[in-house]
């Protein structure tokens, strides 16, 4: 009983913490113990403990409870002066995305086995990456959400740029400076938000995210003729939007995901870019409700253009990675459109769009996590991906000839696995990339007719780049030059077969996700449609 | 809990094949298909045992038992949003779980020999299962979203199946093809789904059809035809009926399972199911695009010379009668259609794939490599050394040229009484559905024998090969043999009678035109029974002008078919059913080149102009400031001006103070300068 | 007070100015020519005098000097970085050793005037104190006399300061004609009344172009690159420390007390009636920061890059001053303090790599991050707090400077610049941590590891994570500063 008592209230700070723990450790035990790859096994251990603890925490969540009900929020002083709390908990919003964290960072580690330049520096960092992205999707508190959304971008600098590809140091300062300058703005909006709020709480500003959600509707004053609510959510948006990205914020991304190692895309892919969207949810949405209502009109056309822009865009890549990255910002937009949603008329449709849009946030992280999984595993052994050789390509003879073709047969395993993930990518029912695009689109649908008839193009687009992909570098006849390749190994498997078999459990038995958000769906949509 | 046992079992079944079939199928060996067949066999089985519950309509007493079972399970739920799937069964479920049983074993059963050398046997039966299943799901669902579901989910067994034989460089190309065409009707299936949903609130067929009633009449005609068009895509109706012919580079059994019998058919039984709600506006929309498909495809199969190819024609060509059939209101005799082409289509292309199978080994048996074993010009008098496949093709062809007392004729009639009552109830232009559908079958008559002509009579064209031609052994003669029993009339009517088409399965499906949320079907009933003597009579005369001309042609060789292109060429007739109508070029060049074209473009903008240029600039721009600043700040202000003047005091005063830069004085010069402008501004203020 | 009353709270610039009497007497009698003990030793006791000092002196030496709890705390931020400045520059590699004890005594006599920059309250003393910390300045900026860049600067220095001074004196004298008195307090009795509020302006502006000389801002930061990187490295690191601390002491206190209609240090000013100097600082604060930045942009030079940043700093700090709060300056105290510590740090692993490594452009540092590890990673540190970034005390300190401007409700464009000059300056800091970490090292040389130099990169960098966690203890006491 005490036991679960004490893990009751140390279980989310230990998922914070304990990898920067495990980070702090790596240092002297690469001195002292001479053991091999002691710092890889410190980084699986780690992260291991804090999968089977995010395994817990999911056990023991009850969704129906609010986040002031929950056993397991932690709300302690911090900076008394600023009414900054360290105040974390876990709701519908926010648990998916930590089992989702807490399953990347894992299998990510595993993905990174091979990693031998400077193995002290990459785990360590990556271990720090880990736990800001959990901090992020745990605070309930506006600065420390600011702090942990900092926080990450720092080691993500590094790791793209130390162990990147050939453009890697343009890619880490491009990503470092464009997402730096949309938490800039952030910070704005933070600050404003702890003074316009101050008057209505007896002149103390607080970044409680609980609170605010009462108190920030209440603002009404004018700043150069704007409404300050207006500001402040023009002011998140950026912040959020360019991480998402919404376009037209993303081109970040493929080169981000293209120089990036393969761990760290798929983090990036699978974790980073839902940290937009999450912010949206948790921070934009409950905040300022009568701006998601004027928005979303405007919202339901970004994901839109995200969705038809992305997947055209998609189309047109010769290099297997860049082609797997904008597919992540047409994914994306469907968590838009169906965000978009809220305002719907028809309750049932915006429950729908947001449930979708938070399971999308779920299924693509583990869809392009699996993607970007397996076309590392390829890299890995051809040392290239392109789809077609460049016009520019430096063996004349080859550029704009078919660079793979019929890796089945040689690789049948690991194109089987391919294949599924490409199938979940394009939204096959039976895979989870199926539902919650669906809803999104039917809840989209039920506020933006118009809007999200075109949208639905995007299903048609998505099939069209990935099949596309795996019929020239998959199927075919047997490309000579790559008759001795060998098939998906065991670790490589073992990176795989556990996000396999989520696809597929959420998608033929979604009830489990789904009945973890739903009830906390419910709540923000009954904030924002009370404000209509 | 039995019953839904039993009905859940038509998806487990299949499932269970597929799932050992895929990780146990190396182990297994050639006992793949043997564990394949039990499991289709027990489902066959089941599916007898349902169909026997059925209750048939009785024609004295007009009165019929509503013989159903449904249950639904909530899938998942959001609060006030919920998806259930579930399943829904009568009579017309019972009989497409029959249909698809008995090929789907007939079709295990034929591919022990006809896939027996190939290294992916196991994963051959594997895919064949996940069809099965995923058809069955189809043929179960009670609700839209479930179809939708399933729908999709048979489009990846088709991918699946059409590309089997990845290795060789045009079936992935096929497959993709048919996946991607399928997704472009599917995308208008979806959003008319959604806005029937909306409207309605629920995704269940049965509360659709009693929810419609108080819909705005035009929206749900947009609606009704937007399903229909997930129907255009699997049914291969024109515009998107493309994909069929390319998917003829699947294994032949998998063409005579999925792209005859069954997978193709789902966009009949979908549009059979949504029939009651479709407007008769939309309905006439449907009846059209059947018109055009049937006779277009039937012009298009008339200059085929691959085996196959003439096939899928001729199966767009009998979908399209189906499709048009359920838009004239004759929604049960689209589906008996359904049920007879299922069987003769499925053993037209058996025949076929024993052909070719009998051509493939003799060929590799002369170790040639080059010819197309599929070309019906390197056959010809095969008749005497496979006496039972020509059999059996030469029953289903009877069959499919609406011969009397074979089936095809029965369904066929009904089709045609039906389109007929339409133009005389409309009038009008409606007089095009008709000519179609006489013409068509005029057609279909014509080129159904130039097949069998071809191949089975005359001179063989080809010594060598004939040769080593012999008839394909029992495994793959017996499904012919059963297929050619069920393609005779009797076996859907038990009535000797070739012209009445009454019997124990009319009466199985006879209630289903009973009911239109809009139109008023007894009258419609009437019509089509009044018309039925002239459709017959007209429909007889068509058939036997198409078999006599190519009887003439042919097999007599009284007229060179040469001539006749010619004489047809003056109104371009020949050129178009030569090169396809050009659909597939047309598309290639108005959208699919131009559209991939654009995706380049976009690429384009996207990242070398957008990126690099404008959001580049930025950095660009922020950098040349930074530099002309700092030279603003050095060179210009400190090296030039300043030094400027240094050179020029320095010439003035005659090189009298050298070492003085001057610099400073100049910075503090503007110093000054910015004093007074801010002490004059704060004047101004 | 009277002059010996006063004494007793004089100890210890008292002792600052009899230590470096001494070191240059020491420095010609001793043949040993070490003196770091008997620095160290004085050091330690200045120290020991200002914890011994009380911070309610009040006015001494008949009101030219005042000792409050704000002076206090300047002297205390302005000791610790300049005893540091002087126990490092031992290490320094430029500097001639010959001449080491004239550089601790000319420090010294620096850190004189810096002291009595934060405590004049009297024009007199205001101006005597700037000069006193300006002219050991430029023979410092000169120290190393056979190397040209260093001549020139210090007579750069020398020009543009007296200029300055003479300006400032200008505006000195403005006041003093109008009110016939020298002490701020008597002063702003008679401003009050004045209608005429050009005859203010004139002289305020003259004394912010004498205050706005020693913290470089725009636009009399023209000094600043050129000396900057003329200098010794130390002497560099120097300059852009403790003697910003003492301007925008002096500045601060004047104003506060000169310009406002609230005359005092523990109230939010407000203008004086019809002078409206607010806005000029703000334009002013944006064209420091917007200029610094673009400046630092471009150079390659590690040096010259932290010094143009010195200015965007200062620009940073004359935003919250031109709200002129209580919360504005009291985060300007606060950042100000963290930013000497980050800065120093800053420069003093620019020290270490000069001396072992011997490179001074970005593009050299390549492969110092693996060179020294440990170092690197807190110069990362440092510089991540510079750029203003979690989870680093420099972006608590930002925090605090833009909150101002939302809790006047005032320049809320001045944020918008802010915002995004913070992104150019992560650009160019971040160019110092591409080249230790991204490129391939070319320095072949092993590190030799100075004990001192060492602890003291780690200290001032380590205050970055620990004020980032637990800033609350230093913000509370500053804030009392000016209750």
């Amino acid at each position: 009983m005490e036991n679960t008592i004490f893990m009751q209230n140390s279980i989310l700070s230990l998922l914070i913490f304990l990898p920067v723990l495990g980070a702090i450790l790596m240092l002297p035990a690469s001195k002292y113990l001479k053991i091999p790859n002691i710092i890889k096994y410190i980084a699986l251990f780690t992260t291991g403990i804090q999968l089977i603890l995010s395994a817990w925490l999911y056990i023991n969540f009850d969704s129906t409870l609010s986040v002031m009900e929950s056993p397991f929020t932690v709300q302690v002083n911090w900076i008394k002066h600023f009414n900054i709390e360290y105040f974390v908990g876990v709701d519908g919003l926010s648990i998916p995305m930590v089992l989702l964290t807490a399953l990347l960072s894992f299998i990510c580690i595993l993905a990174s086995w091979n990693i031998d330049k400077k193995p002290l520096g990459y785990f360590s960092l990556f271990l720090l990456l880990d736990a800001g992205m959990m901090g992020v999707f745990l605070s309930l508190d506006f600065f420390l959400f600011y702090i942990f959304w900092e926080v990450m971008l720092l080691p993500m600098y590094f790791l793209i740029g130390i162990w990147g590809g050939p453009q890697r140091h343009y890619a880490a300062i491009k990503f470092f400076l464009y997402t730096l300058f949309g938490s800039l703005f952030m910070l704005l909006a933070m600050i404003g938000l702890w003074y316009f709020t101050a008057p209505f709480n007896n002149n103390e500003g607080t970044f409680n995210l609980i609170k605010l959600i009462q108190l920030s509707p209440m603002i009404d004053s004018q700043l150069w003729g704007f409404d300050i609510q207006w500001l402040l959510w023009i002011a998140l948006f950026i912040g959020f939007a360019i991480k998402v990205p919404v376009f037209p914020f993303h081109t970040w991304l493929p080169l981000a995901h293209v120089e990036a190692p393969t761990a760290i895309s798929v983090i990036l892919a699978g974790v980073l870019l839902k940290m937009g969207t999450y912010g949206l949810l948790r921070i934009s949405y409950p905040l300022l409700p009568g701006e998601v209502v004027a928005f979303s009109y405007t919202l339901a056309i970004l994901g839109v253009i995200n969705i038809l822009w992305g997947a055209m865009c998609a189309i047109a890549q010769i290099d297997l990675k860049k082609m797997v990255a904008y597919s992540s910002v047409s994914h994306m937009g469907y968590v838009l459109l169906g965000m978009s949603a809220v305002v719907s008329p028809s309750l049932a449709g915006a429950e729908a769009g947001l449930n979708g849009a938070v399971m999308q946030m779920f299924n693509h992280g583990t869809i392009t996590a699996m993607l970007f999984l397996l076309v590392g595993v390829l890299y890995d052994q051809a040392h290239h991906r392109w789809i077609v050789y460049p016009d520019n390509y430096k063996d004349q003879e080859l550029a704009g000839k078919l660079a793979f073709g019929g890796i089945a047969t040689q690789m049948p395993v690991f194109s089987a696995f391919v294949a599924l993930a490409f199938f979940a990518g394009l939204g096959l029912p039976a895979l989870s990339g199926f539902i919650s695009e669906a809803l999104c689109f039917i809840g989209g649908f039920s506020a933006f007719r118009l809007v999200t008839a075109i949208g639905t193009l995007g299903i048609l687009l998505g099939a069209v780049y990935l099949l596309r992909a795996y019929q020239r570098v998959f199927l075919g006849p047997l490309n000579d030059s790559y008759n001795k390749l060998i098939d998906i190994n065991s670790r490589e498997l073992a990176t795989v077969v556990p996000i396999a078999f989520l696809v597929l459990l959420f998608g033929v038995f979604p009830k489990p996700l789904v009945d973890m958000v739903s009830s906390s769906i419910s709540s923000l949509v009954s904030v924002i449609q009370g404000a209509m | 809990m039995l019953e839904t046992f039993q009905i859940l079992s038509f998806l487990f079944l299949p499932l269970l094949s597929f799932v050992i079939l895929i990780f146990f199928g190396k182990k297994l060996k050639s006992h793949s298909s043997t564990l394949g067949m039990f499991l289709i066999g027990l489902m066959l089985t089941n599916s007898i045992f349902l169909i026997l519950k059925a209750e048939p309509y009785d024609f004295v007493l007009k009165t019929y038992n509503k013989w159903t079972l449904y249950k639904s399970f909530e899938w998942f739920s959001t609060g006030n949003f919920s998806i259930s799937l579930g399943y829904f069964v009568d009579n017309i479920t019972a009989i497409m779980l029959v249909v698809v049983s008995l090929i789907g074993f007939l079709v295990h059963l034929y591919s022990t020999e006809y896939m027996k050398d190939d290294p992916k046997y196991s994963r051959y039966f594997a895919f064949l299962g996940i069809f099965i299943f995923s058809m069955n799901g189809i043929v179960l669902a009670d609700s839209l979203i479930m179809i939708y579901v399933f729908w999709e989910l048979v489009g990846l067994s088709s991918f699946l199946l059409i590309g089997f034989w990845f290795e060789k460089e045009k079936p992935p190309l096929a497959a993709n093809k048919a996946f991607l065409t399928n997704r472009v009707g599917d995308i208008g299936m979806f959003i008319g789904i959604m806005i029937i949903f909306f409207h309605v609130g629920s995704f269940n067929i049965n509360e659709i059809i009693n929810g419609v009633s108080d819909m705005n009449k035009t929206l749900l005609t947009l609606a009704g035809v937007l399903v229909f068009m997930g129907a255009v895509g699997k049914s291969a109706q024109f515009p998107l009926h493309i994909w069929l012919p390319n998917a003829m580079e699947g294994p032949t059994p998998v063409s005579a399972l999925i792209h005859a019998a069954t997978m193709v058919a789902a966009g009949v039984y979908l549009t059979f199911r949504i029939f009651p709600f479709l407007t008769p506006d939309a309905l006439a929309i449907v009846a059209v695009i059947g018109a055009i498909t049937a006779v277009m495809a039937a012009i298009t199969a008339i200059t085929r010379n691959d085996i196959k190819a003439v096939l899928a024609y001729s199966t767009i060509s009998q979908l399209g009668y189906m499709v048009m059939a359920v838009g004239v209101g004759a929604p049960v005799y689209a589906f008996f259609h359904l049920v007879t082409h299922a069987m003769f289509k499925a053993c037209l292309f058996l025949c076929s794939g024993s052909v070719i199978h009998a051509m493939h080994h003799s060929l590799h048996h002369l170790h040639d490599h080059e010819t197309d074993p599929q070309d019906m010009n390197n056959m010809g008098g095969l008749k005497s050394k496979m006496p039972i496949t020509h059999a059996a093709m030469l029953i289903s062809t009877f069959a499919i040229a609406g011969v009397p007392f074979f089936s095809g004729f029965l369904s066929k009639d009904g089709i045609l009484a039906a389109v007929l009552s339409y133009y005389y109830k409309h009038g009008d232009w409606t007089i095009l559905l008709p000519i179609a559908g006489f013409g068509a079958a005029m057609i279909t008559a014509f080129y159904m024998f130039r097949l069998i002509f071809k191949t089975f009579y005359g001179e063989s064209k080809n010594k060598k090969i004939f040769k080593h031609i012999h008839e394909s052994p029992l495994p793959m003669t017996i499904p012919l043999i059963i297929l050619s029993v069920l393609s005779l009339a009797f076996a859907f009517t038990a009535n000797l009678n070739p012209l009445v088409s009454k019997g124990w399965f009319k009466s199985l499906i006879y209630k289903y035109s009973k009911s239109h949320n809009f139109m008023d079907m007894k009258y419609i009933n009437a019509g089509i029974d009044a018309a039925h003597y002239d459709a017959m009579y007209l429909s007889l005369f068509v058939a036997s002008i198409g078999i006599g001309f190519s009887v003439l042609i042919y097999l007599l060789r009284k007229i060179n078919p040469d001539n006749i292109s010619k004489v047809l060429n003056i109104i371009g007739l020949f050129s178009l059913s030569k090169n396809k109508f050009y659909v597939d070029k047309i598309y290639n060049f108005v959208l699919y080149r131009p559209f991939l074209k654009q995706t380049q473009i976009a690429s384009y903008i996207d990242w070398d102009f957008y990126d690099q240029k404008l959001i580049d600039a930025w950095g660009w721009i922020t950098l040349k400031v930074s530099k002309y600043s700092g030279i603003s700040d050095y060179s210009i202000l400190d090296q030039k001006i300043i030094d400027g003047t240094s050179h020029l005091t320095q010439y003035v005063s005659g090189q009298l103070r050298k070492t003085q830069s001057g610099i400073i004085q100049n910075y503090l010069l503007g110093v000054l300068a910015v004093l007074v402008v801010i002490i004059i501004l704060i004047n101004q203020i | 007070m009277n002059n010996i009353q006063s004494l007793q709270y004089f100890l210890p610039e008292l002792l600052i100015t009899i230590t470096a009497l001494f070191v240059i007497v020491f420095d010609l009698i001793s043949q040993k020519k070490s003196n770091n003990l008997l620095v160290s030793v004085a050091l330690f006791c200045i120290a020991w005098l200002l914890y011994q000092l009380p911070s309610n002196g009040g006015e001494i030496f008949n009101g030219m000097l005042i000792n409050d709890k704000f002076s206090l705390y300047f002297k205390w931020i302005i000791f610790i970085s300049t005893g540091a400045v002087i126990l490092v520059s031992k290490y320094s590699n430029e500097l001639d050793k010959e001449y080491k004890a004239e550089f601790d005594a000319l420090l010294l006599f620096v850190l004189l005037g810096m002291f009595l920059m934060t405590n004049s309250i009297d024009l007199l003393m205001i101006y005597l104190s700037i000069e006193l910390v300006s002219i050991p300045s430029y023979v410092l900026a000169g120290m190393l006399k056979n190397d040209k860049k260093s001549n020139e600067a210090s007579l750069k220095y020398v020009i543009f300061g007296s200029f300055a001074s003479g300006l400032m004196l200008f505006g000195l004298s403005w006041l003093y004609g109008i009110s016939g008195s020298t002490n701020i307090y008597e002063i702003y009795k008679t401003i009050q009344l004045i209608d005429n509020p050009y005859m203010i302006y004139m002289s305020l502006m003259l004394i912010l172009i004498g205050f706005g000389y020693k913290i470089s801002m725009a636009p009399l930061h023209y000094w600043t690159p050129d000396v900057y990187e003329g200098s010794p490295t130390i002497v560099t690191a120097f300059f852009s420390a403790a003697p910003k601390a003492a301007g925008f002491a002096i500045l601060i206190r004047t104003f506060f007390i000169l310009f406002t209609s609230t005359n005092s240090l523990t109230v939010d000013a407000l203008p004086l009636e019809g002078i409206d100097w607010f806005l000029i600082v703000a334009v002013l604060s944006a064209a420091t920061m917007t200029i610094g930045n673009l400046l630092a942009l471009k150079q390659d030079n590690v040096k010259r890059m932290l010094a143009y940043s010195t200015i965007s700093h200062v620009g940073f700090m004359l935003m919250a001053f031109s709200t002129a709060s209580i919360d504005a300056i009291v985060g300007i105290t606060f950042y100000l303090t963290l930013y000497m510590f980050m800065n120093l740090s800053a420069f003093f692993m620019v020290i270490h790599v000069e001396n072992n490594f011997k490179v001074k452009e970005v593009n050299q540092w390549g492969g110092i991050g693996y060179k020294t590890p440990i170092l690197a990673a807190f110069m990362v540190l440092s510089l991540v707090s510079l750029a203003g970034l979690p989870p680093t005390s420099g972006f608590v300190g930002k925090v605090y400077l833009f909150r101002t401007l939302f809790a006047t409700e005032k320049f809320y464009w001045l944020g918008i610049v802010g915002i995004l000059n913070s992104v150019i300056s992560l650009y160019y800091y971040f160019k110092i941590v591409k080249s230790m970490y991204f490129d391939e090292s070319v320095i072949e040389k092993e590190e030799n590891k100075p004990m001192l130099l060492y602890f003291f990169i780690l200290l001032f960098s380590a205050q970055n994570i620990i004020f980032y966690f637990y800033w609350q203890p230093l913000y509370n006491y500053i804030t009392k500063l000016f209750s």
